[in-house]
């Protein structure tokens, strides 16, 4: 080591901020495997898979991940027919005002999102859409469009034209360029701005809170209730459930696609 | 008489006020290699996309083996394009970049795969048929590129720039590929290029741009030999343009009024002498000969092959020299005798403005 000081700075820095961001994570997971766990100790005396099962007799756990999913998924759906057209516009035209609509479109992601959220109670409870996962599915395309316009405008411009003019010379008409050439240049985005899409509605629970029913009890919404029930383990254990699709989603993520590309768009090759 | 294979009639082509193609007039008989060749801009580029119908003209008509297809889309006209930028699909494979022309044109598999063979054993990269375009070098991918505008048979081959993204000890060897190829299948190839070597080494017709407009047609022989005007000369490689003044059947040199022994019949007024630095005579500073002037030699470069000079002459003019290796070698600083054979020199009017 030549710089022993300075490496020791580095190497503390980054784990300083690896425990910083993880440390409520590793609490919520010792929460939810722990027992008897009080005072001032460490960790937990005990380790045990109790609080999962008091999950399941509490909660309907099985219908509120599948609310939480069909309505991701629908949100997801809604995003994408959104933000497609939108991001190509912004993207492959000339427009007046183009950072000025970029702006209005990432607008909802910069203010509170539960001075939104009571803007769309009222209107839902005016046309009787709270309580229902198309409406909420609809609220949450607030939250998913931003990303996914983002995302899918990077892919879009750097999208060679050349590209396409190519295929248009060896014989495609608009329908099959489109299958062809336009669509697989922009699948890794396609793919990224729908897992993006969904971990937006799958992870929300603010505005789904202003607007949820008895039906349409997510799991971010139940982890609430749950801890308003003074149950603190079993909301740590539903909130470990909540976890694992955003870690697998994370990991498939990483693997497909490097992280410059999410950022950066499919530049070029 | 047989319809040539591409016809454009007075194709013009406005970008704004800026005409890009004015009167385009042009016939390229079934199995030409011609070449555009005119500097940025000079609307050479646009015209390749009038042809492939991506750029659709304001004016005239475009005819392929006599039928107009004008009005017709891109992707129904059967062309080939090699692109400057390879522009290879970063999705496929070697041989389904090549196989894709075939595979819009619903080929059978193993009529695909034939195809695709022949077509990379043209270009030599059959070893490489598994590879992805980024995992080639820019020569290779530009093969795959050529093999991929050539698998379908095109009607005609359209060549953008092909050679420029390349390093320069790929370009010729990239340049005789190209040749091969077009001879071999005797396809017809429209090729637009900046580079006069180039369209020279590789064409049977040569269509010289500037401006939008075709200034000169004509074999590469044709264009070297005689340049229609100042710009076609200077592009084709005269290094040195003299201004001179036509008199009674006589030149003068406009910097001195020395007389310069050249052919100068039919013209008169002021006028430009070109000739190239090749064919500019360097000898000791006391022999004779016609067109001889004194001049200082200001720099010189050791080319390998040939010893480049920058001469000055006292009239202010001055002069580039190449001097084949083994002639006598002039140092910076000494005074030679300059001789400008009358029959390399070329002389074509000047505008005046």
């Amino acid at each position: 080591m030549k710089n022993l000081p300075a490496t020791l700075l580095r190497g503390g820095s980054i784990l300083g901020f690896v425990l910083f961001i993880s440390l409520p994570l590793v609490m919520v997971l010792l929460e939810a495997f722990g027992a008897d766990w009080f005072g001032m100790r460490m960790l937990p005396a005990k380790w045990t898979l109790r609080w999962f099962m008091w999950a399941a007799q509490t909660v309907d756990l099985k219908g509120v991940l599948t609310n939480t999913i069909e309505i991701a998924v629908l949100a997801t759906v809604f995003a994408l027919v959104l933000s497609i057209p939108a991001a190509w516009a912004i993207a492959r035209y000339q427009l007046p005002l183009k950072s000025l609509l970029i702006g209005a479109i990432l607008f909802p992601r910069m203010i509170p999102e539960i001075t939104f959220a009571l803007g769309v109670a009222r209107i839902f409870y005016a046309i009787h859409l709270t309580n229902t996962a198309i409406g909420i599915a609809f609220a949450h395309v607030i939250l998913a469009a931003p990303f996914a316009v983002l995302v899918l405008v990077s892919t879009f411009e750097g999208m060679d034209s050349r590209l396409l003019e190519a295929g248009t010379v060896m014989g495609c008409g608009p329908f099959r360029l489109f299958w062809l050439v336009t669509l697989p240049l922009a699948l890794p985005g396609l793919v990224a701005a729908a897992l993006f899409s969904f971990l937006a509605s799958y992870n929300d629970f603010v505005l789904t809170l202003m607007v949820y029913g008895a039906d349409t009890v997510t799991l971010p919404v139940q982890t609430y209730l749950s801890l308003g029930n003074g149950y603190l383990s079993v909301a740590g254990a539903i909130s470990t459930i909540l976890l694992i699709p955003s870690l697998l989603f994370l990991l498939g993520m990483l693997r497909m696609v490097s992280p410059e590309n999410l950022v950066g768009g499919l530049k070029g090759a | 008489m047989t319809e040539p294979r591409l016809r454009l009639e007075q194709v013009g082509k406005d970008w704004g006020r800026v005409a890009a193609l004015a009167d385009i007039c042009l016939e390229v008989p079934r199995g030409m290699f011609l070449s555009l060749l005119g500097p940025s801009g000079c609307g050479k580029t646009t015209l390749l996309r009038v042809i492939t119908g991506t750029v659709s003209p304001d004016r005239g008509r475009v005819l392929v083996d006599g039928d107009d297809v004008t009005q017709q889309p891109t992707y129904r006209r059967n062309m080939g394009m090699v692109f400057q930028s390879f522009a290879l699909f970063p999705h496929l494979t070697v041989a389904d970049n090549v196989a894709f022309p075939l595979r819009v044109r619903a080929l059978s598999r193993a009529e695909r795969q034939e195809r695709v063979a022949d077509a990379l054993r043209m270009v030599h990269l059959n070893a490489f048929a598994e590879r992805y375009p980024r995992e080639l070098s820019g020569g290779q991918q530009q093969r795959v590129g050529l093999a991929r505008a050539i698998v379908y048979r095109p009607t005609i081959l359209l060549l953008d720039e092909p050679l420029s993204n390349l390093d320069t000890s790929l370009r010729e060897e990239m340049r005789l590929e190209i040749s091969q190829v077009a001879r071999q299948l005797g396809i017809t190839a429209v090729y637009v290029t900046h580079d006069q070597r180039e369209a020279l080494a590789l064409s049977d017709g040569i269509a010289v741009m500037n401006h939008g407009r075709v200034v000169q047609f004509g074999t590469p022989e044709e264009i070297y030999r005689h340049p229609v005007d100042g710009f076609v000369a200077s592009f084709v490689g005269y290094a040195n343009a003299m201004p001179i003044v036509v008199a009674e059947g006589r030149a003068h040199m406009e910097a001195d009024g020395a007389v310069l022994n050249v052919n100068v019949t039919d013209l008169h007024g002021p006028a430009t002498a070109f000739i190239h630095a090749s064919a500019v005579i360097l000898a000791p500073f006391d022999a004779g000969g016609e067109n001889r002037f004194t001049c200082t030699v200001v720099d010189l470069g050791f080319m390998g092959d040939h010893v480049e000079y920058l001469l000055q002459h006292s009239a202010g003019l001055q002069i580039k020299a190449h001097a084949q290796l083994g002639a006598a070698i002039y140092n910076r600083g000494t005074n030679v005798s300059v001789i400008l054979p009358s029959d390399k020199l070329i002389v074509v009017p000047r505008a005046t403005i």
